[in-house]
């Protein structure tokens, strides 16, 4: 598919969204996806080097290839077939087996850190030191200390930071956003979110030494598991929809069903407490997959169904067809009422089919670990791009990476513990 | 809950709005050019008799008549009064002319065991109805409105009104004589997963107009007498024609008949045209006339 394209309907789905120019304002880090922003950047492009060419370090390559702010000049991975995947990708980019070496290449102006999470700290600092701009995929690090050494160097070097929480780029999001924000759904009672598959998360291993390398997400040394893999995402929700951060969190978890050597949960439970009393959930098993992927924020008045982009009420009123007439009569003018349809009636209430508020269905059931397409990935990557043409920091990104990360630590943290882990006051970095 | 209008700010049209909470679902009416003394006089009657209709067909009301019906007719033959009696008659006469798809006694309870005008008999010199199968139930739901469009339009005539707009729960439409600045009443159709937006409009004058379908995604309440299943399809269908009544009847047994029934049906209906209205969601409509 042409991921121009897709941006460009991404535009013209926002300007349908929303009133002229206040999308913007609301959601100040979509400049890159504007108009304005495009232009701003016309003709030039930002010389990118990824580090770690797995599998998302390919997906965002494959995405980047089409984007013409956006020049892959160089690539690295410590592991040769990987690496070779990527340079059959892009032959004109320069190879490195070392990311040091990747850094001092001067030609690179910000790189795109895919690596396992232990490494997304170290390599995010030593690139800021090397003075390049820095996308790194999430979770932010592999513990509240490395977020907040990273944050401390961003700081230090005036680069741009970006991190790969892509659900800030999604429509969907976007505008489901923006109707809770309006009051649509009432109080914000509960956010309610979960991830559920059926298979081992596990990758072919060509030769058994290469196991924990793989098979990076499967080990302590190297992951927090379904925490930082999955959580990560969704735990932004409850956050963006109330514009606080939770006070604590508890948890539990177990390995249930794959007990084949690894050693993170294949199975976890958390719930977040928020000032004002709001929980938040995850649950996660990775041995079913009958409910899939679901975010919800439920409401006093209504309900938000993220993933799908169904707005449900609590009570679905009944909109008068016809009371219209009444004013266009009186103004003496003559138009028209959309309002027919199957009956409405009161029962109605309980089994509300809800109102989809983006007019393209883009859904997706949550069991790609690459990553889905229109799921605001592609248009992360290239507010990357702009951010590192125009040297401009978007706005919101940092800090919503950093509180989700920090949660999915505590959560993990909790479920080891099995214990209730309360937000550090010094932890309130941003 | 009754809610009244009254606007007389356009002294060419003064105009008078009232809505009221009925058959579970919501009536409404917009009548131009009368008093605001006069509107409510008409529309009172017309909410007095539509009350009536509704106190007598609600099933879930336990002291309704039609309630006794469903009680005690798979025992005994049980009497009812001259309006319920006409009421399923009429049924009956429908449900033979939609060859069952219009069927008052289809329920999810007795499935397949529905056998359409069979499932009772009516005796006319008692004036009783009795249930051939203590399965049987029968629900108005289908019908009422409809019927108590047909009484509100009766009403209208006999008072000489020429404009009038009359809407129940968004279903079942009649416009009397043409909006006030305009040559009929536009009525549009809203796409079921976009609020507000136009699917399709109906230009009615002294015209009835009956949607049938479901409600976005969800499930409909249309049963399908043969089966007892819900009847979920993804085109709603719309009917127009002189009488609410008629209207109502064949839209329901339209949209549960598969759709090469359709045009058989509806011949046998003069004056009445239908139309199946696929709404999709990217947010545009097809819709294909039943010929
Ligand atoms: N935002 C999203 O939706 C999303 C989706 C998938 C993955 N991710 C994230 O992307 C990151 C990578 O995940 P993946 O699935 O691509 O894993 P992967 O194992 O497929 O890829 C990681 C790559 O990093 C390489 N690597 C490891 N150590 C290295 C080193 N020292 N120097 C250079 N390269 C090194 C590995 O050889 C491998 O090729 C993870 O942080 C993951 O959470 C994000």
């Amino acid at each position: 598919m042409d991921k121009m394209l897709t941006r460009k309907e991404f535009l013209s789905n926002l300007g349908s969204m929303f009133a002229v120019g206040s999308a913007i304002s609301l959601f100040p880090w979509l400049t890159s996806c504007t108009e304005k922003g495009q232009k701003e950047i016309e003709g030039q492009t930002a010389k990118l080097g990824i580090i770690g060419t797995g599998s998302r370090g390919q997906f965002h390559i494959a995405n980047l290839l089409v984007d013409k702010s956006a020049k892959i000049v160089a690539l690295c991975d410590d592991y040769e077939p990987h690496l070779q995947e990527a340079a059959a990708m892009c032959p004109e980019a320069k190879l490195y087996n070392d990311y040091r070496k990747l850094l001092d290449d001067k030609n690179v102006d910000g790189v795109i850190i895919c690596t396992p999470l232990n490494l997304h700290a170290i390599m995010t600092i030593d690139s800021f030191r090397a003075g390049k701009h820095v996308f790194c995929e999430k979770s932010m690090a592999y513990s509240i200390q490395d977020c907040k050494d990273v944050i401390a160097e961003w700081k230090r070097s005036g680069k741009v930071f970006v991190v790969g929480q892509q659900r800030l780029f999604d429509p969907k999001y976007i505008k489901a956003m923006e109707l809770i924000h309006s009051g649509a759904i009432g109080e914000v009672v509960g956010v309610r979110n979960y991830w559920y598959r059926n298979n081992d998360w596990r990758r072919e291993v060509p030769s058994p030494e290469l196991e924990r390398r793989i098979n990076w997400r499967l080990y302590n040394e190297s992951s927090r598991g379904l925490m930082t893999e999955l959580a990560c995402h969704q735990l932004q929700n409850g956050s963006w929809a109330m514009d606080q951060y939770p006070e604590c969190v508890t948890g539990m978890g177990s390995i249930r069903f794959w007990k084949d050597g690894r050693e993170v949960f294949d199975n976890v439970a958390v719930t977040y407490e928020y000032p004002n009393g709001v929980h938040m959930t995850f649950e996660s098993i990775i041995s079913n997959k009958h409910f899939g992927m679901g975010e919800f924020i439920l409401g006093s008045e209504g309900t938000i169904d993220l993933v799908k982009g169904i707005m449900f009420s609590e009570q679905p009123a009944y909109r008068s067809g016809i009371e219209q007439f009444l004013m266009q009569i009186k103004q003496g003018i003559l138009s028209n009422n959309a309002f027919a349809g199957s009956s409405w009636s009161q029962e109605d209430a309980s089994t509300d089919p809800g109102i989809r508020f983006t007019d393209k269905i883009i859904t997706t059931d949550g069991s790609s670990s690459t990553g889905a397409t229109n799921d605001g990935s592609v248009e992360l990557a290239h507010a990357f791009c702009h951010a590192v043409i125009t040297g401009q920091q978007p706005d919101k990104i940092v800090k919503e990476a950093y509180y989700a990360t920090a949660l999915a630590l505590m959560g993990d943290q909790a479920s080891h513990e099995k214990s209730t882990i309360y937000f550090k006051e010094e932890d309130r970095i941003l | 809950m009754t809610s009244f209008k009254y606007s007389d700010e356009n002294v060419s049209a003064p105009v008078a709005y009232s809505a009221f909470e009925t058959m579970h679902s919501v009536a409404e009416i917009v009548l131009p050019f009368y008093s605001e003394e006069k509107s409510r006089a008409i529309i009172d009657e017309i909410w007095a008799r539509t009350k009536e209709a509704n106190d007598k067909f609600n099933r879930f009301d336990k002291g309704s008549p039609l309630a006794l019906v469903n009680k005690t007719a798979a025992e005994e033959a049980t009497a009812v009064d001259d309006e319920l009696f006409m009421v399923l008659e009429m049924c009956r006469v429908f449900c033979n002319s939609t060859d069952g798809y219009f069927d008052i006694t289809a329920n999810r309870a007795s499935r397949s065991a529905s056998k359409g005008v069979k499932n009772f008999e009516l005796d006319g010199s008692s004036h009783t109805v009795r249930f051939c199968d203590p399965t049987v139930k029968l629900d108005l739901g289908g019908f009422a409105k409809g019927y108590a469009l047909e009484n509100a339009c009766n009403i209208l005539k006999r008072e000489n009104v020429t404009c009038a707009l009359l809407n129940f729960g968004n279903s079942s439409i009649f416009a009397l004589g043409t909006h006030p600045y305009g040559d009929h009443w536009p009525i549009s159709v809203e796409h079921p997963y976009f609020r507000g937006k136009c699917a399709h409009t109906f230009e009615l004058k002294d015209c009835a107009l009956s949607i049938s379908g479901r409600n976005g995604r969800g499930l409909g309440h249309i049963i399908d007498p043969a089966t007892g299943d819900r009847v979920v399809k993804d085109e709603m269908i719309a009917v127009t024609g002189p009488s609410p009544m008629a209207c109502e009847v064949l839209s329901t047994a339209l949209y549960v008949a598969p759709r090469e029934k359709r045009s058989d049906i509806l011949a046998r209906f003069a004056g009445y045209s239908a139309s199946e209205i696929y709404c999709l969601t990217n947010g545009t409509t097809k819709v294909i006339k039943v010929y």
